[in-house]
């Protein structure tokens, strides 16, 4: 069984380190959570099927003992009255900016929630299927979906907050430098 | 919405609720073509779906620059799980086999048989055992330093057991009980090194700093990483910086006493409080 968790496992010991740094943004809390991940799927890992996906695995077992140690669990119902709010939001947002510069983006991240920051890395930096995130975070394929969207439009609504507030910033120091 | 462009079937506000998930790959062929059709049409939506994919891929770029783990740790975290056997399928589940104050009176009886009269335990910790105690010290620095705990100081009692079934409960208030110069802070069940265990943190009277917290924490019956080991009456031992005392409770549970404190400190409150919580734990007399 060593054989297998050694092949199985630990190929993704780096990449479940970094993920849990940007769980976690402190280097040693990451490696507190990494040893458990890896702790965790070695203990568990007879009920591990094999051939599966082990990454997915080891992101579900990330996510659980995050999860624990956060101690936060956050319903995400929206119902059918939330549903259509949502959808008239996103309809009636305003444009994306065009041009946006990383450290922008850097502080949109920083002032979204912690649940949609960590929704959006899964989906768009560790690129898992809707279908794979849902058994990540156990929660039906429709939440994700949901949960997705607000990620994404709280995201996009930080981001032309920083962006307009650089304009105005950016403006007012050349008002100010003025002759 | 974009009402002078000519869109048959779908409208902007539609077509923007699904460009995420077309950008993700997660439409199916048709609507995905029905979109491409209307983007072709719509120039404003396009240049927001060029500006959602520009955040995407900012997104990406910030999360490639998270740095690698440090040399060494990986091998560091192998070898500590190689020190862990795989779990059985299945372990024990037990209940308290005795009201907490029938526990109480036996266990206060049987302190006295068992450490009464008797020459002071040994403060070696056995080398079998040496998991054991790493993994005490190291979950009272995780709970007491990295996470902060106790958040509110000091908690409601109400708040103390939420979470805790009564067995558990019970024991808080035990251990509560034989250290009056100690608060209980927090209680909780925590996960660590892959075992569920019940941690409570008491504050010494007086004092503010993480310096003043002591863990007292029960592991599950038929954990793993105790497999094998029995602590003859207290044992004590030194894992960074901390002062570990622990035994083992009558049903298999190791129980810790963990502070910062010297051994002299750490002992004092492992006899006042281990030996009585040992037998609490009454699965199997």
């Amino acid at each position: 069984m060593r054989e297998d968790f050694d092949r199985e496992a630990w190929p993704h010991f780096r990449e479940i380190y970094r993920a849990a740094l940007r769980l976690s943004r402190r280097p040693a809390e990451a490696e507190d959570l990494a040893q458990e991940v890896f702790f965790q799927a070695w203990k568990s890992f007879s009920r591990f099927e094999r051939g599966t996906n082990c990454r997915a695995w080891l992101y579900r077992i990330l996510w659980n003992v995050n999860q624990q140690r956060s101690r936060k669990r956050i319903p995400f119902t929206l119902g059918a009255e939330g549903e259509a709010l949502l959808a008239e939001t996103l309809a009636a947002e305003e444009p994306t900016p065009t041009e946006i510069k990383d450290e922008e983006v850097t502080a949109a991240l920083d002032a979204i929630s912690a649940e949609h920051r960590q929704i959006l890395l899964l989906s768009d930096v560790e690129e898992f299927t809707y279908r794979e995130i849902s058994s990540i975070l156990r929660v039906p394929i429709g939440t994700v979906m949901s949960r997705l969207s607000r990620a994404r439009a709280a995201l996009r609504e930080k981001v032309r907050g920083t962006a307009a507030a650089a304009i105005i910033s950016s403006g007012a120091a050349a008002e100010g430098g003025a002759p | 919405m974009n009402a002078a462009l000519n869109v048959r079937d779908y409208s902007c506000g539609k077509v923007r609720r699904r460009m995420d998930s077309y950008l993700a790959g997660e439409l199916s062929v048709d609507l995905s073509h029905e979109i491409l059709e209307h983007l072709e049409r719509d120039p404003v939506c396009r240049a927001e779906l060029q500006a959602r994919e520009n955040l995407r891929a900012a997104v990406r770029r910030i999360a490639a620059a998270t740095p690698e783990p440090r040399d060494g740790l990986e091998a560091e975290v192998r070898a500590r799980v190689a020190r862990v056997p795989p779990a059985p399928s299945a372990a024990p589940t037990l209940l308290l086999a005795a009201s907490l104050v029938a526990a109480v009176g036996l266990a206060s009886y049987l302190a006295i048989a068992r450490f009464g009269g008797a020459p002071p335990p040994t403060a070696r910790k056995p080398a079998s055992a040496w998991p054991a105690f790493e993994f005490a010290a190291l979950n009272h620095r995780n709970c007491t330093l990295r996470h902060s705990w106790p958040k509110e100081n000091p908690p409601a009692e109400q708040k103390l057991e939420d979470g805790l079934d009564a067995e558990l409960a019970g024991a808080l208030h035990l251990a509560a009980s034989r250290l009056p110069g100690y608060v209980p802070v927090e209680a909780h069940l925590c996960n660590h090194a892959g075992e569920k265990v019940f941690h409570v943190i008491f504050r010494r009277r007086g004092t503010e700093t993480p310096e003043g917290l002591v863990s007292i924490l029960v592991t599950r019956p038929g954990s793993t990483f105790a497999e094998g080991v029995r602590l003859a009456g207290l044992e004590g031992g030194r894992h960074e910086g901390f002062q570990v005392v622990g035994t083992s409770a009558r049903d298999g549970r190791l129980i810790f006493v963990v502070t910062t404190g010297n051994e002299d400190e750490a002992m004092s409150l492992a006899r006042a409080v281990l030996p009585t919580l040992a037998v609490a734990f009454l699965a199997h007399p």
